[in-house]
């Protein structure tokens, strides 16, 4: 029994030893952390793209605190834009910076002495919480008619608007900085527009048709020093493919309305120039047909004139083409009176002034000779002078001449007649039609010449 | 590996010793399983001439007996990557000589095989490298285990062991099913397998067993089904 109890130890013991050794739970210790890895590995999948880490050292930059021993104004940064240039009529919008280098010392920007109608104010932005900016809409005529370009100056400062304890805010506020600053206008270059002729299509000859142009001048009003300028002319693109006629100059007969040389103001920057198509003391060139010969048998003349308007600043319109029909009230043969230099529908007389109008009797009809009947005008006050000769070049034109010494005492009456004259072309022995033209003579409003009150007054210091 | 060898010659050698030992001792103080003299005599007296069968009756009494015992065993199969040894208890109690019903307990060691070794440190080196989509081993290694089980004990018999005695022995089936701790959380075990019971005397048995466990472990990759054969002796104890 005993032997059976030793026994029995021994195997109990012997099973005890069998599971000593090598006997552990866990063989992989660190297995909690490849599986945390397998399983970032499993999500990450096969075919995604690796993600190669490689330390790279550099070195961390180390803040330095600078003592400042001394401050001075500049602890005030005032930074503007390069280049603050406004047109004139147009907005714009510069930036102005103002910053503190003092750690806790705020500021704000104030602008003195700014152009009328400029602002000033903060526009703080996330990357510049110190901006301000500058907006301004110069007015037409802020740059004079004479320059182009206007210079301001104005100053922006630089105001203490909080400090943390321990900083002596009056010994900042006594270097509070200032900054002058400056910006240019520039004088407004927009060009004409809108320009309109009125000039009808269709005149007839011998008369004296008014007409408008009227055009807009950005920035250019009333009160400008400056007004815009009108200029017609002839481009001499006389041939057009498809016509049978020649289109002549036109703006020969184009003259500006005595009454109004200036061009009148109609607001909103528009002007409105008034003319005359003058057919009647301009002689109207007989048409032509594509080769230039004269067609005898025409009733029209065509003629065509270039309109364009330009502003003060030398910008303009784009060119506008005026085609004008002139209706012929007499044959083309027939003589025709030029008195181009009248430049009105009547003679203006001053008395005490000597007045000389030359103008010329042409016919078409090339040989032919022209008989002129003047009539007698000695009898008018002053006994003018009325002649013509033929031309050297022409005895198809006439050149005319009135001279007229106008007698101080002539008055309204005296001085308002009308001139009667009679032209004839002769070629081979048949006389055109007669041309009548009568030249009116009218006072002019002007006072009289100071001939006439220098006598008077001499007589009495006598 | 040669601590484990060692171990289990040195259990078989206790067993064997033990057996033999009291075969030899016990022949005239115990009723020994060779030492019926009735039986001896009538067979004695028998005809030379004549053949006769003779089966005796089971000699230890297992009617309504608690044994009580203690086991090692060796895992094979399963997991290539672990290396498996187990300590186990167990209490049966002997309906009657045929049928037992018990309760067994395994207690798991575990190691890694030297393929297992290797695949780890590869798999730790790959991703300290900072590679990517390496082989990834992973393991759900067991702890313990408690099973119910049921024995059937069909053959019996006595066997010489080397001239030292005469033993009785039975071979039995057995079956069990009970929960299984992994690593990774406890799950079912079913069992199934057969043995031999070897008692030495009315008190002392010593039992060789093979064993089929089947259960599912859980790695990284999911689930899977792990399949094992477990081989112990053990030594028994009947009250």
């Amino acid at each position: 029994m005993r032997m059976t109890s030793l026994l029995t130890i021994c195997g109990l013991t012997s099973l005890m030893l069998a599971g000593c050794g090598q006997y552990e739970k866990n063989p992989v210790p660190d297995l909690a952390k490849m599986r945390a890895d397998g399983q970032s590995e499993i999500n990450k999948g096969p075919d995604k793209p690796q993600v190669i880490t490689k330390t790279v050292y550099v070195d961390k930059p180390v803040p330095v605190v600078q003592q400042q021993t001394a401050v001075d104004q500049n602890f005030v940064i005032i930074a503007a834009d390069s280049d603050m240039n406004f047109n004139e009529g147009q907005a714009a919008t510069f930036a102005i910076t103002g910053r503190s280098l003092i750690q806790g010392v705020s500021i704000k920007l104030v602008a003195q002495n700014l152009p009328a109608g400029a602002v000033f104010q903060a526009a703080p932005t996330a990357q510049n919480p110190d901006r301000y900016t500058l907006t301004w809409t110069p007015p037409y005529n802020t740059v004079a008619s004479n320059t182009v370009i206007r210079s301001y100056k104005f100053k922006v400062s630089a105001q203490i608007t909080n400090v943390t304890p321990g900083i002596d805010r009056k010994a900042l506020e006594a270097l509070s900085r200032q900054k002058e600053l400056s910006l240019l206008v520039l004088k407004n270059q927009a060009a004409p527009t809108d320009l309109v002729v009125t000039l009808p299509a269709s005149v007839n000859e011998n008369a004296l048709t008014p007409f408008q142009v009227t055009v807009r001048v950005p920035g250019v009003d009333d009160q400008s020093g400056q007004t815009p300028k009108l200029v017609i002319s002839y481009d001499r693109l006389m041939m057009i493919q498809g016509n049978t006629y020649r289109e002549l100059d036109g703006s020969r007969h184009v003259i500006a309305d005595q009454n109004h040389l200036d061009p009148k103001y109609l607001g909103d920057y528009r002007w409105q120039f008034s003319l005359f198509f003058d057919t009647k003391n301009i002689s109207v060139q007989p048409p032509e047909d594509t080769k230039g010969n004269v067609v005898a048998t025409a009733d029209v003349a065509h003629v065509r004139l270039n309109v364009k308007a330009y502003a003060p600043s030398g910008s303009s319109t784009p060119e506008i083409v005026k085609l004008v029909q002139i209706i012929l009230t007499k044959p083309v043969d027939a003589p025709r009176f030029d008195l181009s230099g009248l430049g009105k529908e009547s003679l203006e007389l001053t008395p005490g002034q000597t007045v000389n109008l030359n103008f010329v009797i042409t016919s078409s009809a090339s040989g032919s000779n022209l008989k002129v009947e003047l009539p007698n005008v000695k009898t008018l006050p002053g006994s003018p002078s009325l002649s013509c000769k033929a031309s050297a070049l022409s005895a198809a034109k006439q050149e005319c001449q009135l001279s007229w010494k106008v007698p101080c005492t002539a008055n309204d009456n005296d001085l308002s007649q009308q001139i009667s004259m009679n032209a004839v072309a002769l070629s081979a022995g048949r006389s055109s039609e007669a041309t009548a033209y009568v030249l009116k003579t009218v006072r002019s409003q002007n006072e009289k010449a100071a001939s006439c009150t220098a006598a008077p007054a001499a007589g009495v210091a006598k | 590996m040669k601590n484990l060898i060692s171990n289990v010659i040195l259990i078989a050698s206790l067993t064997l010793i033990t057996s033999v030992g009291f075969a030899k001792s016990t022949s005239d103080e115990l009723d020994t399983l060779g030492g019926n003299d009735k039986l001896m005599d009538m067979a004695n007296s028998m005809d030379p001439g004549n053949r006769s069968r003779i089966v005796q009756k089971r000699i230890v009494d297992r009617n309504n007996t608690f044994e009580f015992g203690g086991n090692y065993g060796m895992v094979a199969g399963g997991d290539s990557y672990l290396k498996t040894q187990n300590l186990g208890a167990s209490i049966d109690f002997h309906i009657n000589p045929r049928v037992s019903v018990g309760v067994r307990y395994y207690d798991y060691g575990n190691q890694l095989t030297p393929e297992g070794q290797r695949v780890f440190q590869e798999a730790r080196n790959a991703y300290n490298a900072g590679g990517q989509s390496y082989a990834i081993p992973d393991i759900d290694y067991p702890l313990h285990s408690t099973m119910g089980t049921v024995s059937w004990y069909p053959v019996y018999g006595k066997t010489n062991l080397l001239d030292w005695g005469i033993a009785q022995f039975d071979m039995y089936l057995i079956g069990g099913y009970g929960q299984i701790a992994l690593s990774s959380g406890s799950t079912n075990l079913a069992m199934a397998g057969t043995g031999v019971a070897l008692w030495m005397t009315k008190h002392l048995s010593a039992r060789a067993e093979i064993r089929y466990q089947a259960y599912k472990d859980q790695i990284i990759t999911g689930p899977r089904d792990i399949n094992t054969v477990n081989m112990s002796l053990g030594l028994g104890f009947l009250l």
